[in-house]
C-alpha cells in the first residue's frame, strides 16, 4: 500500500535557530495492504515529516513515495484521493455543523454526488455522532471532535489512513472509543498508518511497528518479529510454595542464566535455552529441594523493548 | 465540476458567512443605510428628480462609493486572511490532501472569502439603480460602473490571497498597512496630482468619478500619446493583474510552502515586462521633464535628463524580480540533489543574473529608445547607451552578492545581506560626498564603480572629458559579478556533496 524508497526529507530550523535538520534520512519500507502500521520515537524524530511526505503535504529532498502504486509526488491528487488523513493538532470549522463539515468534504473529494447523502449518514452513525448531527461542530467535546476528524478522513471511504496521535489529549473513555473504532476500520480492510506515543495502544492494535529515531529507522517489521529480534535471552519467573531455599544464588551459579533477581516467593532470570533446556533446569531445581509452584515466562512488552532500542542496548 | 456554482470551498464559505440571522442583519443594516443616504440628499437638494449630478444621481455616486470601499476593503481583508488563517488553524493541510484542484481551491477562496460583502453590496444596489434611474444617468455608465467595481475588486482580491498564501506566522497587520497603502495610492489620479504618469486613478474607487466630476466629460488617459478611455484601461488592467496573480496562486495553493515558487522565472519575467511597458506607455513626458510638450522641431527631451528618471522607475520591479527570483537553501538542496554536479556549474552560479540583466536591458533599452524617439537625433547617444550597460552590469553584480549570500547557513540570510548592502551604500555615499568625488569626472567615474548616484547624475561635463575613465566601472562591475559567481559556485559545490558528508543511513530500514 506504502512505499518509501530511500526517501530522504532535510530543512533548515526555522527561522531562529540555526542549523539543519535531517527529519527523514535515506528511509526505505514497504507497509502492505490490510495493516495497522504504527510508529513510534521521540519528538522530533520525523514522524510526522514522514506521515506529511506520504500524504503529498510536503515534499522529500530525495527519495521516491508510491501509495497504492501511484507516485506521491507526481500525482498528489490522485494518490490523496486514496489517503484519509488526520494531523496531530488540529481543529475544525467550529462554524459549520456536523453534517456541513462531513458534505464538504465529500464534495472535496469528489465523490459522487448521489452517493454522498447515504455515505453521510453512515459516517455520522460509525462515529457515534448522530445526536449531533445538527450541531455546530463549536458545541462538540474534544473527544467528539476527534472522531469527526476521523470522520473526515474516511468520508471517501480510503483504503488508507494516517493518523497522526490521534490519541493525543483524549480522555481514557475516549480512548478506548478511539482503540474500538480503529479495530473496526481494520476488520473493515483499511490499511492505518498511525503514530502514538501511547506504546500500550500501539501494541494492541499494530500489526506492525517501525521505531524511528533522529529521522532513522531503528525497527521496522511485523510486531511479533520486532518483539522476537530485541530479544536475545527469555525471561522467567519461578515461584516457590516455601521458603528456606536460597533460590536466586542456586540460580546464579548456574552457567547460562543472567539478570537474576530475587523475589518475595521465587525468583527471575534470563535464559538463552530451549524448552527441553529450561524443562531439565526445572527438574534439577526440584531434585535440589526447592518447593516450586510455578514458572512462568515474562513477555516483553513493546514499551521495553521501545526504551531498550532506543536507549541504543538493543541495536 | 462547475468552478464556481457547485464548488465546494465557496459553498462551505457560504455556509458560515450566509446563515440566516446574519443575512437578515446585514440587509437591515444596508436598507438603514440606503434610507438615510436618501433622506439626506433629498433635503440637501430638495429635489431627487434632477438630472445627471444632482439629486438622485448623488444618492447613485454615493451607494456606489460606499459599495466599493465594503467591497475593495471588506472582501481585501476577508482574503489576506483566507489561507493565513487557515494555515494557523491548521486546517489548511486537510484542504489540500483533497482532490480539490488548485484552480478550484483558489476559486473558492477568492469569491468565498469576501461572499459577505458581495452580500451587502447586492443589498445596497436596488437604492443605487434607483438612484441612477431617478437622475436619468446613462445606463451604460452605469454598467460600466460596476464592471470596475467588481473586476477591480477581483484583481485586489487575488492579490491579497497571493499575500495570504505567502504569508508567514507573522506579518498579517504589516500586509494589511501595505494593502491599504496600495489602495490609497491608486486611488490618486495621476493626472490631477501633476505626477510623471498620465493616467486617472486605478482603484476601483475611479468607478464614481464620472458621476462626482464633470470634468470629466473626457475620460481618457494617454498611452504611448494614444488617447483611451480610462474604462476601458481599467478593464485590461484588471483582468490582466487578476490573471497573473491568479495564476501565481493556482500553482503554489496546494505545494509544500518550501517549494513556493511564484511563477516561474520566464513568467515572472514577462509580469516585470508587463508592468515596465505599462510605467513607461503612461509616462508623462512633459511631467518628467518639467516642461510642458511642445509639437515642431524643438528639441523637448534629453535623453541624458530623461532615461534615468525612467530607470529609475523601473528600479522597483527589477528588484522585485531579482529578489522573487533568487533560490533558497532548499530550493538549491533539491536542485543539488536532482542535478548533482551540474548544479554547481558556471551557469548555476550565474542564478539569477541572466534574468536580471535582460530585464535591465530591455527596460533601459526601453527607455533609452522612446527618449530618443521624442528627441532630436545626435544629442548624447553614446551616454544613454553607457547606461544601459551600466544598468546591466549594475543589476548582476548585485543580484549575484544577494543570491551568494542567501545561501550562507544564517538565521535570516536574505534579510541580512540586504542589510549589508544598505550600509554599503549609505557609507559610501557619505564617504564620496565627504571628499567631494562627485564633483569631478574622473572622481564620479570612480564613485560609480561603487554606487550609481554618480551615474544618475551622469550628464556631458562628467562625461565629455573622461570618457575613457567611465569605462573602468564598467569593468569592475562586471569584474565583482564574476567574484561573486565564483563564491556562489563554491557554495553550491557545498551542497552538491552535502550526502556524502553525513554518516551512512541505518541500515535496519526493511519490509514490514
Amino acid at each position: 500500500m506504502i512505499h518509501l524508497d530511500n526517501v530522504t526529507k532535510q530543512y533548515d530550523l526555522p527561522s531562529g535557530k540555526l542549523g539543519e535538520i535531517v527529519a527523514a534520512d535515506r528511509l526505505t519500507m514497504d507497509v502492505p495492504a490490510g495493516e495497522v502500521f504504527g510508529m513510534v520515537g521521540p519528538n522530533g524524530a520525523g514522524k510526522t515529516t514522514t506521515l506529511k511526505m506520504i500524504c503529498g503535504l510536503q515534499s522529500p529532498t530525495a527519495g521516491r513515495i508510491t501509495v497504492n502504486g501511484i507516485d506521491v509526488q507526481k500525482e498528489p491528487e490522485k494518490a490523496q484521493g486514496h489517503i484519509g488523513y488526520l494531523a496531530d493538532f488540529f481543529s475544525l470549522y467550529d462554524d459549520l455543523k456536523v453534517w456541513e463539515y462531513l458534505d464538504y468534504f465529500a464534495h472535496a473529494y469528489k465523490m459522487d454526488p448521489a452517493l454522498i447523502p447515504s455515505r453521510l449518514e453512515e459516517v455520522i452513525r460509525l462515529m457515534n455522532l448522530e445526536s449531533k448531527r445538527d450541531e455546530l461542530i463549536s458545541g462538540l467535546s474534544r473527544g467528539m471532535k476527534q472522531r469527526l476528524g476521523i470522520g473526515r478522513a474516511i468520508i471517501h471511504n480510503p483504503p488508507l489512513l494516517v493518523l497522526d496521535e490521534p490519541a493525543a489529549g483524549l480522555d481514557p473513555k475516549a480512548r478506548v472509543e478511539l482503540k474500538d473504532l480503529l479495530k473496526t476500520l481494520h476488520a473493515d480492510g483499511k490499511t492505518i498508518f498511525i503514530t502514538s506515543h501511547i506504546l500500550a495502544d500501539l501494541e494492541e492494535i499494530c500489526t506492525s511497528i517501525a521505531i524511528m529515531e533522529k529521522g532513522r529507522l531503528l525497527r521496522a517489521g511485523r510486531l511479533e518479529d520486532v518483539m522476537r529480534e530485541g530479544q536475545t535471552v527469555r525471561r522467567f519467573r519461578v515461584k516457590l510454595a516455601a521458603e528456606g531455599f536460597a533460590l536466586a544464588g542456586w540460580l546464579a551459579a548456574r552457567p547460562g542464566l543472567v539478570e537474576v533477581a530475587a523475589e518475595a516467593t521465587g525468583a527471575r532470570f534470563g535464559f538463552a535455552g530451549d524448552d527441553a533446556e529450561l524443562a531439565a533446569l526445572v527438574r534439577e531445581l526440584v531434585a535440589a529441594g526447592a518447593a516450586v509452584c510455578g514458572v512462568e515466562e515474562l513477555a516483553e512488552t513493546f514499551e521495553r523493548l521501545y526504551s531498550r532500542v532506543s536507549s541504543g542496548e538493543v541495536m | 465540476m462547475s468552478l464556481l456554482f457547485d464548488n465546494p470551498e465557496l459553498i462551505r464559505n457560504a455556509r458560515i458567512q450566509l446563515r440566516p440571522g446574519r443575512m437578515i442583519a446585514a440587509a437591515v443594516i444596508c436598507a438603514i443605510v440606503s434610507v438615510t443616504v436618501w433622506v439626506s440628499v433629498l433635503h440637501a437638494s430638495g429635489d431627487l428628480s434632477m438630472d445627471g449630478l444632482r439629486g438622485a444621481g448623488v444618492v447613485f455616486a454615493l451607494i456606489l462609493y460606499l459599495q466599493v470601499g465594503i467591497l475593495l476593503i471588506g472582501g481585501g481583508i476577508f482574503c489576506l486572511q483566507s489561507v493565513h488563517r487557515e494555515k494557523e488553524l491548521n486546517t489548511f493541510d486537510y484542504q489540500r490532501v483533497t482532490r480539490l484542484t488548485s484552480l478550484e481551491l483558489a476559486a473558492g477562496k477568492l469569491f468565498g472569502a469576501p461572499i459577505l460583502m458581495y452580500f451587502v453590496v447586492l443589498c445596497l444596489t436596488p437604492v443605487s439603480l434607483a438612484g441612477a434611474f431617478a437622475a436619468h444617468l446613462p445606463g451604460l455608465f452605469v454598467a460600466e460602473a460596476y464592471v470596475i467595481l467588481v473586476l477591480g475588486s477581483i484583481a485586489f482580491h487575488a492579490l491579497m490571497l497571493l499575500v495570504s498564501m505567502l504569508l508567514g506566522r507573522s506579518g498579517q497587520a504589516v500586509s494589511m498597512l501595505l494593502f491599504l497603502l496600495l489602495v490609497g495610492f491608486t486611488s490618486i489620479d495621476f493626472l490631477d496630482a501633476r505626477s510623471p504618469w498620465g493616467v486617472h486613478r486605478l482603484s476601483p474607487f475611479a468607478a464614481v468619478d464620472p458621476f462626482f466630476n464633470s470634468h470629466y466629460s473626457d475620460w481618457t488617459d494617454r498611452f504611448f500619446g494614444v488617447r483611451l478611455d480610462h474604462a476601458e484601461v481599467l478593464i485590461v488592467l484588471y483582468v490582466t493583474f487578476a490573471a497573473w496573480f491568479l495564476l501565481a496562486v493556482v500553482r503554489n495553493l496546494k505545494r509544500d510552502s518550501s517549494e513556493y515558487e511564484i511563477l516561474p522565472a520566464a513568467g515572472l519575467f514577462g509580469f516585470v515586462m508587463y508592468v515596465n511597458l505599462l510605467m513607461l506607455g503612461f509616462v508623462s513626458w512633459g511631467e518628467i521633464n518639467g516642461t510642458t510638450i511642445r509639437q515642431g522641431a524643438d528639441v523637448l527631451f534629453d535623453a541624458t535628463a530623461t532615461v534615468p528618471e525612467l530607470i529609475a522607475m523601473s528600479w522597483w520591479s527589477l528588484c522585485l524580480l531579482a529578489l522573487i527570483l533568487l533560490r533558497n537553501r532548499e530550493q538549491v538542496r533539491r536542485r543539488s540533489r536532482r542535478l548533482a554536479g551540474g548544479a554547481a556549474n558556471w551557469w548555476a552560479a550565474l542564478w539569477p543574473a541572466p534574468y536580471i540583466a535582460l530585464g535591465a536591458a530591455i527596460t533601459g533599452g526601453g527607455a533609452v529608445a522612446f527618449a530618443a524617439y521624442h528627441r532630436e537625433p545626435g544629442n548624447n547617444w553614446h551616454v544613454a547607451s553607457y547606461y544601459v550597460v551600466f544598468l546591466v552590469l549594475w543589476f548582476s553584480r548585485d543580484a549575484l552578492y544577494l543570491q551568494w549570500m542567501y545561501l550562507r547557513r544564517a538565521k535570516y540570510p536574505l534579510g541580512s545581506a540586504v542589510l549589508y548592502l544598505v550600509i554599503f551604500y549609505l557609507c559610501a555615499t557619505i564617504l564620496f560626498s565627504t571628499f567631494n568625488f562627485y564633483d569631478t569626472a574622473r572622481g564620479a567615474a570612480f564613485t560609480a564603480a561603487f554606487i550609481p548616484s554618480a551615474f544618475f547624475a551622469l550628464n556631458d561635463r562628467l562625461w565629455g572629458p573622461a570618457m575613457r575613465v567611465w569605462m573602468i566601472p564598467l569593468f569592475l562591475q562586471a569584474a565583482a559579478a564574476l567574484v561573486f559567481a565564483w563564491l556562489q559556485k563554491r557554495r553550491l559545490a557545498e551542497f552538491v556533496s552535502e550526502p556524502a558528508d553525513r554518516a551512512p543511513s541505518a541500515e535496519i530500514a526493511q519490509s514490514a
